[in-house]
């Protein structure tokens, strides 16, 4: 497989600098205060997002207590207005442990779906489309899996997991016993890919650990106040589950016959990668202290792990890493997806660089990730050109796990700073002017990423364990030139996921993406493609299917999104 | 979770007993002879030869020494009779008590080296050395806020008390306090400048916030002249060559750390990464495979 190579970015540096100074004096114009032009506003009232995430804290440090939750950007209704879902947590009730001490009966508890009006406005409409879930919820992957033009999802939660179903009149079903996709234990995040490339979407379920409520310990300082949520040492990992689409509406899980059923990982985060360009989707399972897992797809036979060898399972330093939040890109615009992984504050978070020849090379500390994320804790991520420069940066919505780390360490905070690091040449820089709401300390979680207003940016949501989620509205993007692409498979699965598209730009540049709405932590984004052009223009984009097919589009109008149908051979 | 922070593999602490040995002892020059075969890591002898003065005539420093060869040697029961009758000699001898406390953490019992040293902080408050020996032990138990405390305190009891400097150094870099860490890390040096760890941690400094790699370098290479043994300085030594895509050398010295500890598991883990990246698939799959072996 050829990978195009891109051109020197010196060029498209300077440009930048022109085109931020000529979008200062237009945002000015706009009227954004003090001629400061900020990434991103916050616009949760705006959007009319009330979402709280109730996670039920209790004295008895339930671990579950501090791991959810997720959110969903998704077009449920194919309207052309993305939607958006939250999971929620459950009442706790520690008198009945062992029975029913989860009750997500209460309005507060329930997961909501917020349906997209048009012009940056959303509706509650959680009990009309039937989707407010029955367990203490963790995350949510978006997915097509009946290939039916209409996205369904599914919702991890500690205990059973459900599958809602689009009936395609804007209410869902939950089929998650019927379709064989219960699971149990605790489930983290999930993504729909298609490992076999037979059309249908599959799924792959990441699990955490044997913790219940019975086997839940004291952990920290016998003081008041001191307790807090135990290390993941102290439980035993559980295995992931991979569910073969069926194409009847079931699933069957393949986890032992796939490879994918190591007893040993501590999964919290996943990212679907094709790593060694062999146009067979890849696993990279984000675990907590333990090696993360790289699984290689074997041409849709199963998966090899392979994650020590292709050294990214550990840091350079040799040692294992609190993996939360993951996602892949292309960050270096080289045609090859490298991957990045949130950690635990006092680890720095992890950049692994793709050296193209199936392995990959820790540069943490040589992109500036280490120095720039040492006292964080990362949770959502996303690795997406948020001010369309043509290079890709990343967000990252961090918090500590702990929420009285302040009593032990005076370096460390529970709530955090967002985080948005500036891809300069391949390095990365602290943004100087996000926006307000990054300089206030969140107690963050999930982020998913969408277009809500398509206006050609990325705007992202953000749980907030115990808050209210925020809604960052992207302000600083649509300066710069853009095109959008909106696959539809024929012979692929219905939404593409999985398909390659290389964007080739008037001055000889190029730059790589992939359909990939799974990614961040507990969360699934908008199944768009939306590519920062710089002021340059589209002379060309190949897509590569995941069926094989290769289509290849000529120049390419900007500053709009293009629906693209899947030619058929 | 507090568990995920920095970590080192040597044992350094051990090498924190050192100054404290050397009283004068009325059994010279059998005593200087033992303090001798210590310094030289003969610690069998050094026992062998203790316990014959001992026998003869019952001397506080002759069981001090006594006790940290016991130490070495992980003989932590015996090593406790022997400081307990150091103490019972010369009861007001506040490094008596200090000693006694390395042995309990040696032997993994932070909390009675903490009710150990807090007792004689009662006892000895001018003491620096104890109040340094607090913040050990609560570093030892991740108490990380209240380790801070003690070395300051120890620091401003005796500001010339090179290994308070040391032990922040130590419990900043745990903490992420970069700020702190840059005129701790000097100070160590500083006042300290044959303490292997002191060198380390400037070297590590040195490493990963400035550009001064050959500086660094000499720290790092100084750290290890002073205690060979320490696997975290071949580490960060390995850590300089890949920096400078001397892969070749950063192998050697991951083999040398190995020569020290085979049984580490990681520095197969570091040593399979550097044959990979030279391109020596054969030997880092082998090399992983030992890391496998040895993480189960």
């Amino acid at each position: 497989m050829q990978h195009l190579q891109q051109a020197p970015p010196i060029g498209i540096r300077m440009r930048k600098c022109a085109i931020a100074t000529l979008t200062l004096a237009s945002m000015a114009i706009a009227g954004l205060s003090s001629g400061e032009v900020d990434w991103f506003v916050e616009a949760s009232g705006r959007a009319g997002i009330d979402f709280l995430l109730d996670n039920s804290p209790t004295a008895d440090k339930n671990l579950i207590e501090t791991m959810g939750g997720g959110c969903a950007f998704l077009d449920y209704n194919r309207d052309g207005k993305l939607d958006l879902y939250f999971t929620n947590g459950a009442a706790i009730d520690p008198a009945a442990k062992g029975g029913r001490w989860l009750d997500k009966s209460h309005s507060r508890y329930w997961n909501r779906m917020y349906a997209g009006l048009g012009g940056g406005r959303f509706e509650d409409v959680t009990l009309k489309s039937g989707a407010k879930g029955t367990g203490y919820g963790m995350g949510v992957a978006v997915g097509d899996y009946d290939n039916d033009g209409y996205p369904d999802f599914y919702v991890t939660n500690y205990g059973a997991n459900e599958l809602f179903h689009n009936r395609r009149d804007g209410t869902f079903e939950e089929l998650g016993k019927r379709a064989g996709v219960e699971a149990s234990g605790w489930s983290s995040s999930a993504a729909f890919f298609d490992y076999d490339r037979d059309g249908f979407l599959d799924l792959y379920v990441v699990r955490y650990l044997n913790w219940s409520p019975d086997n839940n310990i004291f952990c920290g300082q016998q003081l008041a106040g001191f307790r807090s949520y135990c290390h993941p040492e102290h439980y035993k990992g559980v295995n992931d589950i991979l569910y073969h689409n069926e194409r009847d509406g079931t699933f069957r899980d393949v986890s032992k016959t796939a490879g994918i059923a190591l007893p040993n990982g501590k999964g919290l985060g996943v990212a679907i990668v094709d790593f060694d360009g062999d146009q067979w989707p890849d696993v990279y399972v984000a675990n907590d202290s333990v090696p993360c897992f790289l699984f290689r797809n074997q041409k849709g036979r199963g998966f090899e792990e392979v994650g020590l060898l292709a050294g990214a399972a550990l840091k350079e330093d040799g040692q294992a890493f609190a993996g939360m939040g993951v996602d892949s890109a292309d960050l270096d615009n080289d045609g090859w997806p490298d991957l990045f992984v949130t950690a635990l504050s006092l680890q720095g978070y992890a950049l692994f660089r793709n050296e193209k020849n199936g392995t990959f090379s820790d540069s943490s500390r040589a992109a500036g990730i280490s120095r720039a994320t040492f006292n964080f804790g990362g949770w959502g991520t996303k690795l997406l050109d948020f001010d369309n420069d043509g290079w890709k940066d990343i967000f990252v919505a961090n918090s500590h796990v702990m929420d009285n780390i302040d009593l032990t360490f005076r370096t460390l905070s529970y709530k955090q700073p967002l985080l948005l690091l500036g891809n300069q040449l391949g390095k990365f820089a602290v943004v100087s002017n996000p926006g307000k709401c990054f300089a206030e300390p969140w107690p963050a979680r999930g982020a998913a990423f969408g277009d809500y207003d398509n206006d050609g940016d990325v705007d992202i949501a953000v749980t907030n364990l115990g808050g209210q989620a925020l809604i960052l509205e992207n302000r600083a993007a649509n300066r710069n030139g853009w095109v959008g692409f909106d696959l539809a498979g024929s012979r692929s699965n219905r939404d593409g996921v999985g398909a390659r598209l290389v964007i080739e730009a008037t001055d000889g540049s190029s730059q790589t993406y992939s359909v990939n709405p799974s990614g961040s932590y507990l969360s699934s984004s908008d199944f768009r493609v939306t590519v920062g052009l710089g002021a340059t223009r589209v002379k060309s984009a190949q897509i590569d299917w995941p069926s094989g097919t290769s289509q290849r589009l000529g120049p390419v109008a900007v500053r709009q999104y293009h629906r693209i149908v899947e030619s058929v051979q | 979770m507090n568990r995920a922070v920095f970590r080192l593999l040597d044992k350094t602490i051990l090498l924190f007993a050192l100054p404290i040995l050397c009283d004068a002892a009325a059994t010279q020059p059998s005593y200087d002879h033992a303090v001798r075969l210590f310094q030289q890591g003969e610690y069998d002898k050094t026992i062998s030869l203790l316990e014959t003065v001992l026998a003869a005539r019952p001397e506080a420093a002759a069981f001090n020494l006594l006790s940290l060869a016991y130490l070495e040697r992980r003989r932590y029961g015996e090593a406790l009779v022997a400081n307990q009758r150091a103490v019972m000699l010369m009861p007001d001898n506040p490094n008596y008590l200090y000693n006694g406390s390395l042995i309990l953490l040696g032997k993994g019992d932070s909390a009675g080296a903490e009710k150990n040293l807090r007792s004689g902080i009662a006892r000895f408050p001018q003491s620096a050395r104890l109040y340094e020996g607090l913040g050990e032990a609560l570093y030892r138990r991740d108490s990380f806020a209240e380790a801070e405390s003690w070395f300051r305190q120890a620091i401003k009891i005796d500001p010339h008390y090179g290994l308070a400097y040391v032990s922040l150094a130590k419990v900043l870099y745990a903490i992420g306090d970069r700020r702190e860490l840059a005129s701790a890390v000097r100070q160590s040096v500083e006042f300290e400048p044959e303490n292997h760890f002191a060198c380390y941690l400037y070297g590590t400094w040195l490493l990963e916030e400035t550009d001064r790699t050959a500086e660094a370098r000499s720290f790092l290479e100084k750290s290890l002249s002073l205690n060979p043994r320490s696997l975290d300085s071949h580490i960060r030594l390995a850590e300089l060559e890949i920096r400078e895509r001397q892969h070749a050398a950063a192998i050697k010295w991951y083999q040398k750390a190995i020569d020290v500890e085979p049984g580490n598991a990681r520095l197969h883990y570091l040593l399979a990464t550097a044959y990979r990246k030279t391109g020596q698939t054969r030997l880092a799959e082998q090399t992983l495979a030992e890391y496998r072996r040895l993480s189960h």
